[in-house]
């Protein structure tokens, strides 16, 4: 059952690279919501709200995706 | 069944792979099945393995998954009392501790439902009490033989470790924050310091921790803001954005299982 070091480390460097794009995407979805809580007491929605979150939905399925 | 570094392997990475399931759909039946056939896998051509669920009440117990117990046998106990002779779960509920039935034919625990048993060919049952993070018991899971027999010190553990594994899938069901509350518990520091200190962390798994906390707390804002927005299409997105914050959580919570297991060595 136990992995070569070879192969231990290119599911550590597999697993980093996929969990720092979990990550970069969650970080623009907190900005995006944090810019539009920031809006929404004037009433307004940001500009091009829907699409940027359209992008980063597109983003995260090809991330999470089985 | 033999115990080994392989199952609790196989089990760690259940436990990555069902917060993903979970936020895509899947019933907790299907997470438990999966549990399950994993175990069953792993133990031989004689073992069943099923896991039954307890009533709010207390009172009854009803199957939660049972991937290979033959159909008519799930049927004919579909509701189970509990009680000191409803079996080696209704006992090992009315008792609160486990209960491993060595002979079915004989054991007194078994007088309500022996004839269903030996009728589908079970001679033993193992069964342990399921408890959530306060101590409560939710459920039990239990392995049928169509062997007697006494579980070893190597089953009993990988018995408990099983269990530990399946009532965190259950917790999780019912509570969507289980696994960020329970990796907050085992990281010691509070929630709102992993957040403040976001920037700051410098430990991966910590990171994501802080990051999955805080798409959660977006998360429930953005529901409250999409019940007060008048316009159905913004509504519409802010729900979108809100499934799209759980689903990143999910994600997320599954990396941070990857590193702990990859700091673990395992």
């Amino acid at each position: 059952m136990s992995a070569s070091p070879d192969e231990q480390e290119s599911t550590r460097h597999y697993g980093d690279a996929s969990a720092s794009e979990i990550e970069a995407v969650a970080n623009e979805l907190v900005d995006l919501v944090e810019e539009f809580e920031a809006k929404i007491s004037g009433g307004h929605v940001p500009a091009a709200f829907a699409k940027r979150l359209a992008e980063l939905r597109q983003t995260a399925q090809r991330l999470i995706a089985p | 069944m033999p115990f080994s570094a392989a199952l609790r392997k196989s089990l760690q990475d259940r436990d990555s792979e069902a917060p993903a399931e979970f936020s895509r759909g899947d019933s907790l039946e299907e997470v438990l099945n999966r549990h399950l056939l994993t175990v069953e896998r792993m133990g031989g051509d004689d073992v069943f393995t099923c896991i039954l669920l307890l009533s709010p009440d207390g009172k009854k117990l009803s199957y939660g998954a049972a991937p290979t117990v033959p159909p008519s046998y799930c049927r004919a106990s579909e509701h189970i009392e509990v009680g000191p002779r409803a079996g080696s779960c209704g006992a090992a509920v009315y008792l609160g501790r486990p209960v491993y039935s060595v002979d079915i034919e004989t054991d007194p625990v078994w007088a309500d439902y022996r004839d269903l048993a030996l009728l589908h060919g079970f001679r033993s049952c193992w069964s342990t009490p399921i408890r959530n993070s306060e101590g409560t018991i939710i459920g039990t899971f239990a392995i049928l033989h169509r062997t007697v027999g006494m579980p070893t010190n190597e089953e009993i553990e990988a018995i408990e470790l099983i269990t530990g594994h399946v009532a965190d899938a259950i917790m999780w069901s019912r509570d969507p924050h289980y696994f960020i509350r329970r990796e907050t518990h085992r990281s010691g520091k509070p929630l709102l310091s992993l957040v403040s200190d976001n920037q700051k962390a410098q430990d991966p798994a910590d990171r994501l921790l802080a990051l999955a906390r805080q798409l959660e707390l977006k998360a429930g804002d953005l529901d409250r803001y999409a019940t007060q927005w008048e316009s159905e299409a913004t509504a519409m997105h802010v729900k979108s954005a809100a499934q799209l914050s759980r689903k990143l959580v999910a994600s997320i919570m599954a990396q941070i299982e990857r590193i702990r297991l990859l700091e673990s060595g395992q």
